[in-house]
């Protein structure tokens, strides 16, 4: 009998544990370039900022219909180039920190006369219930978003 | 003339981007580019071999004339401002010495805005202007009304404005 509860006292434990866990969510890990400030890093969100104020942005997106990575690249490339206008200056495959393959996009588009360019990786993680979309935009002047852009990719290398 | 007209686009500032060039301005279907001065040229010839070019015009501003007097202004103001330097060390009335350090200001903010006309010519003289007005052969085929916003939630929450509105 002794012997049961102690069984079910680990039981509980482990699983409290697990809850806790769950709950408490572990935030991303990525190593941001040099210049970047991080402001949130939580598990649902990383947030960085140059004093310039260009933006990095990590964020997920749960898919329950599963799209492949194929499918999205299609789709997005779709709403950003007809739909709203942006200039595709690049496009390419790109890989995360676990090796994951993605796609990366690099856009353009003109706010008030002036040239402001995303960089766009996208990657599909597979799960039992639904995939998640993993997204990651760096967002700025043209200018800085050429002079960081290599630091922000060196990043994304590293996010898990 | 080109099959159609965003393919033509994204594959010519693609091109410009590959020869070192960049967008200046856009404004529908016609393009604006600067290419530096010595792929000019070859940028034009990659523009007449991937479509019909129905009008070309090429103008030149000889600007050498305009760099030699800036540059002669520029050496006359700052020998000026060395002399009134010499002369403000060996000033000591108090007049002197304000009338000095007036004409020095006043030869500094010429220097400023001579290098400032002299950086503006080096970068026309850089970089050359090319602006390409795409016409399509046929209108580009609209099954669809246009969309404004996609049918998948999460497209509609990333790029470009919304990073800059909700970040």
């Amino acid at each position: 009998m002794r012997h049961t509860f102690a069984i079910a006292r680990v039981v509980v434990v482990t699983t409290l544990l697990g809850l806790s866990g769950l709950a408490g969510g572990c935030s991303y890990a990525m190593q941001v370039p040099d210049r970047f400030l991080v402001t949130q890093n939580e598990w649902w969100e990383l947030r960085a900022l140059t004093p310039e104020e260009s933006k990095l942005w990590v964020r997920e997106f749960p898919d329950d219909d599963k799209g492949s990575l194929s499918f999205w690249s299609e789709a997005l490339k779709s709403d950003l180039l007809k739909s709203r206008g942006y200039t595709l200056i690049e496009e390419g495959p790109i890989t995360d920190g676990s090796g994951r393959e993605g796609l990366a996009l690099v856009l353009e588009t003109s706010l008030s006369g002036r040239p402001v360019r995303e960089l766009m990786a996208v990657f599909v993680i597979p799960g039992w219930c639904d995939h998640t979309i993993r997204v990651v935009e760096y967002v700025a002047d043209k200018e800085a978003f050429v002079a960081e852009v290599d630091g922000v990719r060196a990043s994304v290398a590293t996010l898990r | 003339m080109v099959p159609q007209t965003e393919p033509a686009i994204v594959d010519f500032l693609a091109h410009v981007e590959g020869a070192g060039g960049h967008l200046q301005n856009r404004a529908g279907a016609s393009v604006t580019v600067r290419v530096p001065a010595e792929r000019f040229f070859a940028t034009l010839a990659w523009v007449r071999t991937h479509g019909q070019v129905t009008d070309e015009t090429v103008n030149a501003d000889d600007v050498t004339k305009r760099v030699f007097d800036l540059e002669l202004r520029l050496q006359v103001a700052e020998e000026s401002k060395k002399r009134m330097l010499k002369l403000l060390e060996s000033a000591t009335k108090m007049e002197d010495i304000l009338g000095i350090e007036r004409e020095l200001r006043r030869l500094t903010d010429e220097i400023e805005g001579l290098k400032g006309e002299l950086r503006h010519l080096s970068d026309q003289i850089s970089f050359s202007t090319l602006t390409v007005n795409f016409y399509a052969d046929a209108p580009e085929a609209t099954p669809y009304p246009r969309r404004t916003r996609s049918r998948f939630p999460w497209v509609n929450q990333v790029g470009i404005e919304r990073v800059l509105s909700n970040f």
